[in-house]
């Protein structure tokens, strides 16, 4: 269950500058995240969800003070860390965690992954060598790698990727963080081995009460781990709600195309929503809302008005000027047939 | 399903590492019909991008096809010299591969590019009409004719691949194999990549043979799944078959793992982890992760046979016949 808030982000932004110089080509400003707020609370997983360009691995940067925002505020456990400097961020470190998609990276190759597990306890100097080691092989234990003696001193390279993924969560995990940004933990794991790294993830975020921030492109993942998923398109958050609901009963237009483009064994011969193209350049962001150009339901107000994410019942955001009514997915689906 | 195209008969391609030979297909019998649209799917290490590359005989050092037959259309491939299999390559199988990028020269326009394959089989008489065609090619593929002066850069991820399917089925192909062609893009474009190369398929009356990791997007789309786990074929058959009665454990547990929007909010997947293809297990491959694996299933490989309209190589299995 959901407790009190632990992360509050308003109104982020991050802008990159590409290009400019000499040899860099036009000078191109990508609006990575373009004005993204919500809330998280202790023990809840709040999915963001979207396809590369949409901004959702800059947010998760942004909330741990890994990239600096442009604008908004951070606001973590009642502190607002928004502008606060490294010396301060240090103490706060150690509660808020970030897992990412590769493994291969994520490691250092030559040093053995129980050392890597242990180190975030000595950096922070929370634990001697000797104390971090016992703990490092009771996470090693804890994640599935038994006997972990016998993983202790292996290198990254004697390990599987899914093995290695393993290590990366308890390396997270050994500081008992509060907030952990998982970005697309799962993508690079053959499918078979999916579910043992996602249920150690819900595993540990029972135990130790965590807040996650879990990044996918895969709506049929988020479905599983969230319990709230936020649709991301362009730097903004397009759609937000209880996860069931949202993947029940869409209200914006690219919501629905994603839910009904999603393969599936289960309804192979469903009818798609369609929409146009592919997402714009971040560096070419339309005018009006960000998405009209694609939207099959875009209205004249589209192209020159962005809509404002903004409650359409208890609970639910969405931002659009003109949603999809109540029920719409059902009856899609069963008026259906191929599309 | 109609006669062969292809046939496959104990075909295995290893690839000699210092540490021992990777046997990355390792005996794979099966036919594809013409007009089939087969997906062969795996997870990563089952062999099933290698076979892609092998039935094109394209498959790099240090690996090698080490034994059995290739047959395309009554010929085997691996007996061919590399000039007659070049004739063959594009003309008669096109391929599309995961990476449009890769896959596209950066600094050539994509007009040059498509043109390449009309001028080397002797198709197109002249530059020009070699450009000119390349034009009809992109828009069978869904481009404007005029986006034969653009370069990849110019293009989306989803173009780009729409592009390579354009040279691939340029000379009309009768078999198209694409390995992972959407693995790269988003949902929404992927559903419009598969669209295009099902009409593509009807239009031209091609086979199409789709090596994928993703059970559901290959149950959406083909005839039929073959399901290919540590170098072996362990169950082939009919979509509605494969996906709602699956007889291999391995293809029940990837159809289990695979979360599905309107399947169980239960994820389950399969205990422990592929085996080294250098020291493969003994006896059925699967079995060290197999929770129906009997005394036999270590010791005895189990062959492949056929189960009504399918073919499967599971001793557990055929019990239930």
């Amino acid at each position: 269950m959901p407790g009190g808030v632990i992360l509050e982000a308003v109104g982020l932004r991050k802008y990159f500058v590409k290009g400019g110089g000499i040899l860099g080509g036009p000078r191109r400003v990508i609006k990575a995240v373009d004005g993204v707020t919500f809330t998280l609370r202790r023990g809840e997983t709040l999915a963001l969800v979207g396809e590369s360009g949409s901004g959702k691995t800059t947010t998760g940067k942004l909330v741990l003070r890994l990239l600096e925002p442009d604008s908004g505020r951070i606001i973590f456990d009642g502190e607002d860390i928004t502008h606060l400097p490294e010396s301060k961020l240090r103490p706060l470190r150690p509660r808020m965690q970030m897992i990412y998609q590769d493994p291969y990276w994520s490691l250092n190759p030559r040093k053995p992954v129980g050392e890597a597990v242990a180190e975030p306890l000595i950096v922070h100097g929370l634990a001697s060598r000797e104390e971090a080691r016992r703990e490092a092989l009771k996470l090693l234990e804890r994640v599935g790698l038994t006997p972990p003696e016998d993983f202790y001193w292996r290198i990254p390279a004697q390990l599987s990727g899914g093995q290695r993924q393993r290590v990366v969560i308890a390396r997270a995990m050994i500081l008992k963080p509060e907030l952990v940004v998982a970005d697309e933990p799962v993508s690079m794991i053959d499918v078979s081995m999916r579910a043992e790294i996602l249920r150690l993830l819900k595993d540990f975020q029972r135990d130790y009460g965590l807040a996650m921030i879990f990044i996918t492109h895969d709506l049929s993942v988020a479905r599983l781990v969230a319990d709230r998923i936020a649709i991301m398109y362009l730097g903004r958050i397009v759609e937000m709600g209880p996860a069931d609901a949202i993947l029940e009963d869409p209200r914006h237009p690219y919501t629905a195309a994603l839910i009904t483009a999603a393969p599936s064994v289960r309804l192979r011969r469903r009818r798609r929503y369609e929409i146009r193209g592919e997402i714009a350049d971040p560096s070419r962001i339309p005018g009006g809302c960000r998405f009209h150009p694609r939207c099959p339901r875009a209205l004249e107000r589209c192209r020159s008005e962005e809509p404002e994410l903004a409650e359409s019942e208890p609970g639910r955001l969405v931002a659009c000027h003109n949603p999809l009514p109540k029920g719409w997915l059902s009856k899609w689906l069963s008026s259906g047939g191929a599309s | 399903m109609g006669e062969p195209i292809l046939q496959l008969r104990d075909l295995r391609v290893y690839y000699y590492t210092l540490l021992g030979a990777v046997r990355a297909v390792d005996g794979v019998t099966m036919d594809v019909g013409r007009g089939e649209w087969v997906s062969i799917v795996g997870e990563s290490g089952s062999g099933k991008s290698t076979l892609a590359l092998a039935i094109m005989r394209l498959v790099p050092p240090p690996g090698r096809i080490v034994g059995g037959s290739i047959l395309f259309d009554g010929t085997d491939l691996t007996r061919l010299s590399e000039a007659e299999m070049r004739r063959i390559r594009g003309r008669r199988i096109g391929m599309v591969f995961q990476d449009p990028m890769a896959s596209l020269d950066p600094v050539r326009r994509i007009g040059d590019q498509i043109a390449d394959v009309y001028l080397e089989h002797g198709v197109a008489s002249s530059k020009g009409e070699a450009i000119r065609m390349a034009g009809e090619a992109l828009e069978m593929a869904g481009l404007p004719r005029d986006w034969v002066d653009r370069y990849p850069h110019q293009l989306s991820g989803g173009q780009r691949q729409r592009a390579l399917i354009a040279a691939a089925v340029a000379l009309k192909p009768e078999l198209l194999i694409a390995d992972e062609p959407t693995t790269a893009l988003d949902v929404i474009v992927q559903a419009k990549i598969m669209d295009l190369i099902e009409g593509l398929k009807r239009e031209l009356g091609m086979t199409v043979i789709l090596i994928t990791h993703d059970i559901a997007l290959a149950a959406e789309r083909s005839t039929r799944i073959a399901v290919m786990y540590a170098g072996k074929l362990v169950e082939y058959g009919p979509v509605d078959a494969i996906v709602e009665d699956p007889l291999h454990p391995y293809t029940r547990g990837l159809i289990e793992s695979a979360p599905d929007l309107w399947g169980e909010k239960r994820l389950r997947g399969i205990p422990g982890y592929p085996p080294d293809l250098r020291r493969p297990p003994s006896g059925c491959r699967f079995h060290p992760r197999c929770p129906l694996a009997l005394e036999r299933c270590r010791s005895e490989e189990p062959p492949l046979v056929r189960v009504g309209d399918r073919l499967v190589a599971c001793f557990r299995a055929l019990e239930r016949r």
